[in-house]
């Protein structure tokens, strides 16, 4: 068994997997490791044509774990008084949807539309032909209104 | 921190290769959070297979070029969609979405798993494997047959022999399956020991080098540097906490252990650089960062959660991380 190449066929798409459905990234590498410290303790698993798939299953059950844990539920960081928490330190998904939807409200009903029609996949001229404006006007509310939910979320505007 | 979301591409043509490379890389989970944000969740949603419909094999194959554009869209509106396609693409593995580029950071993370899973090998016991069943002796199946003779009439002495023949055919095909799971089991155990003694090897290596990290380097405190650089690279050198994710209390209490001494050398250091303000306020700093520090290696040491404290942990580096570096660039 080749561990080396095991780890390289297969690690990619374990921590693809994780980064998508934890907080954040030091959790994801760390419950990574977790995964094949275990199929290091278990060679016979790594062995037959079933690897990847056992991979994932230790995987999940891993996160289920994670998420079942009180901690994980509470994952607030005690936070320093005279410090602004800068927005890596809240790396709770839920938070973030909160804030992001707070975002999202305080823009004008324009640009919410054409945030809207992007994040759908829309092209701009696609969006311009169908609210009936020009697509230039589109570009520039689009452009402005990425720079607002970049300030409102703590991001430098571009 | 970024929008991911606002990287979609306003070329329709390009949104199957964009959406490819979110499904592989390390950025889904922000990109959900994004699209949940501007697309709430509608009731009834939809379900995987019948958004991909008829494609759902050549998804798996080759992608979503062939995906029609609607699909996509659907796919962006319902950000579970997307997790659940990752999914089923990963696990499945095959050579198209194996060969999706990532990002060269993405692969410096896989890289730097690699380094600590080779370390962590030296320290990991194989499970042995469960003790195998023995098949029943060719003695016995032979003893049974003759009793099975020597009471049968003529007509049943033939079928008694074949019926030990059989047996004793049955059980040396037992035995050699026996014997050769045995093999696998050992060549497996082996492999591993191997494995894990080359990864000790490293290790050992890595622990013949010049020792010492964070705040506890010879060069923690320069003393021909700026104000800013020199907090700058306080900070740098905190920041090497992230560089060894320990995975046990012991380890977690030895780590958090060296960069409480690194606090302890900050604390008593000269600071020539810094005007006095900036002294007065790192030593104050310093006494919270390391009663934090206190509590959190009590903690490993009496409840044993190194997953728990290690995030507390990494928590209180990023916040003293940020300190530094806000304090440096106030000027």
């Amino acid at each position: 068994m080749d561990v080396n190449a095991l780890y390289h066929a297969h690690a990619p798409a374990l921590l693809a997997f994780l980064s998508a459905r934890l907080p954040s990234w030091e959790a994801a590498e760390d419950l990574h490791h977790t995964v094949w410290v275990r199929a290091l303790r278990q060679p016979r698993e790594l062995s037959g044509d079933h690897a990847r798939r056992w991979l994932f299953t230790v995987a999940k059950n891993l996160l289920n774990d994670h998420w079942r844990r009180p901690e994980s539920r509470r994952r607030k960081a005690e936070l320093d008084p005279d410090l602004p928490a800068p927005a890596e330190e809240s790396p709770d998904p839920d938070d973030r949807l909160a804030r992001l939807k707070n975002c999202i409200g305080q823009l004008s009903a324009d640009y919410r539309a054409v945030v809207e029609a992007r994040f759908a996949g829309e092209s701009s001229a696609e969006t311009a032909a169908r609210l009936g404006i020009a697509p230039a006007l589109v570009d520039t509310r689009y452009h402005k209104a990425k720079d607002r939910l970049r300030t409102c979320a703590g991001e430098p505007p571009s | 921190m970024t929008w991911a979301a606002m990287t979609i591409p306003d070329d329709p043509a390009d949104l199957p290769g964009w959406l490819e490379s979110q499904l592989v890389g390390p950025d889904l989970g922000r990109l959900a959070t994004e699209l949940r944000a501007v697309h709430p969740p509608r009731s009834p949603a939809p379900s995987l297979d019948a958004v991909l419909g008829s494609s759902a094999g050549a998804v798996l194959r080759s992608g979503l070029g062939g995906l029609p554009r609607p699909a996509l869209q659907v796919l962006l509106r319902h950000p579970d969609l997307l997790l659940e396609l990752q999914e089923r693409v990963l696990i499945a593995g095959t050579g198209y979405w194996a060969a999706r580029p990532t990002s060269e950071e993405f692969g410096r993370a896989v890289d730097r798993g690699w380094e600590r899973v080779r370390t962590a090998a030296a320290g990991v016991r194989v499970e042995p494997a469960p003790a195998p069943v023995r098949a029943r002796s060719g003695t016995a199946r032979r003893f049974l047959a003759y009793a099975v003779t020597s009471l049968a009439t003529a007509a049943a002495v033939l079928i008694a022999v074949i019926v030990g023949l059989s047996a004793r055919f049955d059980s040396e095909k037992r035995a050699a399956e026996t014997a050769r799971l045995d093999l696998t089991r050992e060549r497996d155990d082996a492999r591993a020991a191997a494995a894990a003694a080359e990864a000790r090897a490293a290790d050992l290596q890595a622990k013949a080098a010049p020792s010492g990290w964070g705040w506890q380097r010879a060069d923690a405190f320069p003393t021909g540097a700026t104000r800013a650089e020199y907090l700058t690279q306080l900070a740098d050198r905190a920041e090497e906490w992230f560089k060894k994710r320990p995975d046990t209390p012991e380890a977690l209490a030895r780590r958090l252990g060296e960069f409480r001494q690194g606090c302890s050398a900050l604390q008593f250091a000269a600071h020539a650089p810094l005007p006095e303000a900036d002294r007065e306020w790192l030593r104050e700093r310093c006494r919270v960062w390391s009663r934090r520090f206190d509590e959190q290696r009590a903690q490993v040491e009496e409840a044993g959660d190194t997953a728990a404290t290690r995030a507390a942990a990494d928590a209180t580096v990023r916040q003293l991380v940020t300190a530094l570096r806000t304090r440096a660039a106030a000027g």
